[in-house]
């Protein structure tokens, strides 16, 4: 594996991380909203 | 003289083995005082420092020829703690007839088990109200605080390791003891003793070493910034708990390889926050105090001179410092984005606690800002990212250990 493709590899892990990070906020405000209703 | 030094096998041992591994003996055992004296001091984190210092300074002295298990007509250097490199069912079972610690080393680490361990308990200690209250802000100055798990990477491949090597070095810059152990036995278990004892040798050095970073890279008027303007947001037990729940569910769907570490995290948090007493003692005074233990003791048994001869150790104790740099570096980038966003408002120094290692980055930002300004309180605010942080070097590490293995 060359440094370029393994910068690239590791950034794909960084951007899905990322993604991976908002589904985790969007599941706290909507846990957050589902609690507070019931 | 040769008569007399065979009455005591470990000297006789000095001799027996080539002169730089003697050396590297010597220094460990010197090393092993070092910590120890480090812990004892709380230079260096006690809890991990102490049992290390001692199982370093003990295992390099106890050495003596014994047979080889795989071969008992031959003789090598060994002691009568553990031998990790056991492989096949006949050799474990010898193994257990012969090293004190091999029961303890079988069960819980070459299965990931005490990181599972130490992860429950660090989920039974956890206060999840900031994260859960201002999961925004706390998501927001994780992400830039795993810059240092992003970089070691290619920084590792450039020096000549392997994928699965460079994404267990990676993981270092996540901050987290048991994420790296578990990401090195996953991935490179040639290499998961000397990524784990440096990464915990590091670890134990943050909050003496981030001040310094601290300090180069953040002025004092922007340090002192108070914070008293934010509130903290109380959260239910039952918020807490229906989000542990769901957010497990959701990251074990997603990555079944690091279900162990997300089960144990949140059910540490569901123990803690159901309120059963029982549980809450039993996963914080027994289970995190004692997987401590045995997790620094066991690390430092296994930390004999012929790991430190290794030509690598030297590369990893570089990759080490520049991950957890990076890493740093990134959080208080993050800090300075949402204190220009907030106008001033947020210290920038709550950006450091998202590089997790928790709660000592959280205490670091804390006392920096304290230091500056003595009305400025920020260790409450801290945690939140500080938690984010092991949520997302959860995630990252998830990611690593399944891509890696597709490569």
């Amino acid at each position: 594996m060359s440094v370029r493709d393994a910068f690239i590899f590791a950034l794909n892990i960084y951007l899905t991380g990322t993604a991976i990070t908002f589904i985790i906020w969007i599941l706290i405000v909507a846990v957050s909203r589902f609690t507070k209703k019931g | 003289m040769e008569n007399f030094i065979s009455i005591f096998p470990g000297i006789q041992s000095f001799f027996q083995m080539p002169p730089e591994m003697a050396i590297a003996r010597l220094l460990l055992i010197g090393l092993g005082f070092l910590l120890l004296y480090l812990g004892c001091k709380d230079v260096l984190e006690p809890l991990i420092m102490v049992p290390m210092g001692v199982g370093i300074c003990l295992v390099n002295a106890g050495m003596l020829m014994m047979p080889d298990l795989a071969d008992p007509n031959k003789q090598k250097l060994g002691t009568m703690f553990l031998d990790s490199m056991v492989n096949t069912p006949t050799d474990h079972i010898n193994a257990l007839q012969v090293y004190f610690l091999q029961p303890i080393y079988a069960l819980t680490f070459s299965n990931g088990l005490i990181a599972c361990m130490v992860f429950l308990g660090i989920g039974a200690i956890t206060e999840l109200d900031f994260f859960v209250g201002n999961p925004k802000l706390s998501l927001m100055l994780a992400i830039p605080a795993e810059l240092g798990t992003f970089l070691t990477f290619p920084i590792a491949i450039a020096m000549g390791f392997t994928p699965r090597e460079s994404a267990a070095i990676a993981v270092i810059g996540g901050a987290d003891g048991p994420m790296v152990l578990f990401a090195s036995l996953q991935l490179a278990k040639n290499l998961f003793v000397p990524i784990s004892i440096i990464s915990y040798i590091y670890l134990s050095v943050v909050y003496s070493g981030y001040p310094y970073l601290i300090k180069a890279l953040v002025p004092k008027k922007l340090r002192g910034i108070p914070m008293k303007e934010m509130k903290i947001i109380k959260v239910s037990s039952e918020e807490k708990i229906a989000f542990s729940i769901v957010t497990g569910t959701v990251l074990s769907l997603l990555f079944p390889v690091a279900a162990p570490l997300f089960v144990s995290f949140f059910l540490g948090v569901i123990i803690r926050e159901s309120k059963v007493t029982r549980y809450i003692h039993f996963a914080d005074d027994v289970i995190l105090t004692g997987s401590t233990l045995f997790l620094g003791f066991l690390l430092g048994c296994l930390l004999s001179a012929d790991i430190v001869v290794n030509p690598q150790m030297f590369k990893l104790i570089v990759l080490g410092f520049v991950a957890l740099f990076l890493s740093g570096v990134g959080g208080l980038l993050g800090g300075y984005v949402v204190c220009w966003l907030s106008k001033g408002k947020i210290n920038p120094l709550i950006g450091i606690a998202g590089v997790s290692c928790v709660p000592s980055t959280a205490k670091v930002a804390h006392k920096c800002a304290n230091e500056a300004n003595e009305e400025a309180f920020i260790l409450p605010y801290a945690m939140g990212p500080n938690i984010a942080g092991v949520i997302t070097t959860a995630i990252l590490t998830a990611c690593y250990v399944t891509k890696v293995q597709m490569l």
